[in-house]
């Protein structure tokens, strides 16, 4: 009985508290505030200064003020059902850490990568539903525009998910097998492999490159193009929709981040995770993955919509092909 | 092993759906309790100050699917239209030929997988 309860409660800290709703509200955003920062160096201006220390707490203003807006929803848009598909698409996303080694109660199971597949789905979806919800000549070809991306990028980050979770479940049997759990554990080892040195850094790349493609930032922020279809998919969002709407955004960021960070740089490896070396390499792989996100969107201007689908028929795909056959049919052997 | 992948998929879906309840709840509380209803212009399609009419805001999904797709695969079926469609009698049959006979190979893969 009393393991039972103990059972519950760890459930309920990690869905409210860590990794769950608390730390990543925190987590997105700081990711906000680090991005902001970057971007307005990267272009020569100051970035969130004003309030809080160094402009810690501008995101959260920003949150709040949306927040508390007026809801306006036009007449031939839903009026609730965007904000219900937001908060799930969230959801979504927060139940995705819980799947990794740093939660004190992890979600994992054998397969559990399919699960992981299916959450991650979550946010597109919701995203392709908000905008098709609140009608407008804009939004329309915002959608139909991100629709067409997404084609060619989801079942590419399906493929860089599955890479090392392929390579650690060959090379080391270990229940649960085909888990986010074990892979994120073990996956850091196979970059002392030649086969897993090729197979996780072309994985890298195309998870990088398909990450820039599924959170909308330059070059592929064709979907929500301001200088030609007014903010595209969310022209007609404002308040505190849009406030969900950049939160989920803000989320997306950052638990695709930390996965990759697990995923491909084995998390806090090679110190554990409950050390202070741990954690500020951790903090450091973490504070990479955002950095290289955020340099390719200040290097970078936006394609048209058959640019980025050329771009990523021919360097994405090919490289995303090549390292799931690698993964999964070469030899693994270690240096 | 299947039992403890489903209490995975139950938990991970039970978490998600938590969340997004009480994000949600936080989103209605917050909208009743401003008790203000956008009225007028505000209520309008939003067309960079065109008027623009309701019915036509909505275009049928069915659209948005072939526009994705057409978009995708245009550049695809350019190259094969310019190959295929030269004028040239001989280069039709040669093309039409690859098809059947791809279209035979596969039909045959199929019944022997079977």
């Amino acid at each position: 009985m009393s393991s039972e309860l103990n059972e519950i409660i760890n459930f309920i800290i990690t869905v409210l508290v860590f990794p769950g709703l608390l730390f990543t509200l925190i987590a997105s955003f700081l990711t906000q505030w680090y991005y902001r920062k970057l971007y307005a160096h990267m272009q020569n201006r100051v970035g969130p200064r004003f309030i809080g220390p160094f402009g810690l707490l501008q995101p959260i203003a920003d949150f709040l003020k949306l927040l508390f807006k007026e809801d306006i929803t036009t007449i031939v848009a839903r009026r609730k059902e965007q904000a219900l598909l937001l908060s799930l698409g969230a959801g979504a996303c927060m139940a995705l850490l819980a799947m990794l080694p740093f939660s004190p109660y992890p979600i994992a199971g054998d397969y559990d990568v399919i699960i992981a597949l299916y959450l991650t789905l979550w946010p597109t979806i919701a995203l392709v539903l908000v905008g098709m919800m609140a009608p407008n000549p804009f939004t329309i070809i915002g959608t139909s525009r991100y629709l067409s991306l997404m084609l060619i990028y989801e079942p590419l980050w399906a493929v860089t998910l599955i890479v090392p979770v392929v390579l650690v479940a060959r090379a080391c049997p270990i229940h649960p097998i085909y888990s986010l759990y074990t892979t994120s554990l073990f996956s850091w080892a196979f970059w002392r492999s030649p086969t897993g040195i090729i197979a996780l850094a072309l994985g890298l790349i195309t998870s990088i490159l398909v990450l820039q493609c599924k959170l909308m930032l330059k070059p592929f922020d064709i979907p929500e193009a301001e200088t030609e279809i007014v903010a595209g998919m969310f022209t007609e969002y404002s308040g505190p929709k849009l406030a969900y709407i950049v939160l989920l955004h803000d989320l997306e960021i950052v638990v695709y981040s930390i996965l990759i960070t697990y995923l491909y740089l084995g998390g806090p490896a090679p110190f554990p995770l409950l050390s202070v070396e741990g954690i500020l390499t951790f903090i450091v792989k973490y504070a990479l993955i955002v950095l290289v996100l955020t340099m390719i969107k200040a290097a970078t201007a936006r394609f048209r919509i058959e640019q980025a689908m050329i771009v990523m028929l021919k360097y994405a795909i090919p490289m995303g092909i090549a390292s799931i056959l690698i993964a999964s049919l070469a030899p693994i052997t270690f240096w | 092993m299947i039992s403890e992948s489903l209490i995975a998929l139950i938990k991970a879906l039970l978490m998600m759906a938590i969340i997004g309840l009480i994000l949600y709840s936080t989103y209605l509380y917050v909208v009743s309790r401003r008790g203000l209803r956008a009225v007028g212009e505000k209520l309008k399609v939003y067309a960079c100050g065109e008027d623009y009419p309701a019915e036509k805001a909505s275009v049928s999904h069915l659209n948005l699917y072939w526009g994705a797709v057409k978009k995708v695969f245009k550049s695809a079926y350019l190259y094969i239209r310019d190959k295929m469609h030269t004028g040239i009698l001989s280069d039709w049959y040669f093309y039409m030929t690859i098809l059947v006979i791809s279209l035979i190979i596969i039909l045959g893969i199929t019944f022997f997988i079977r």
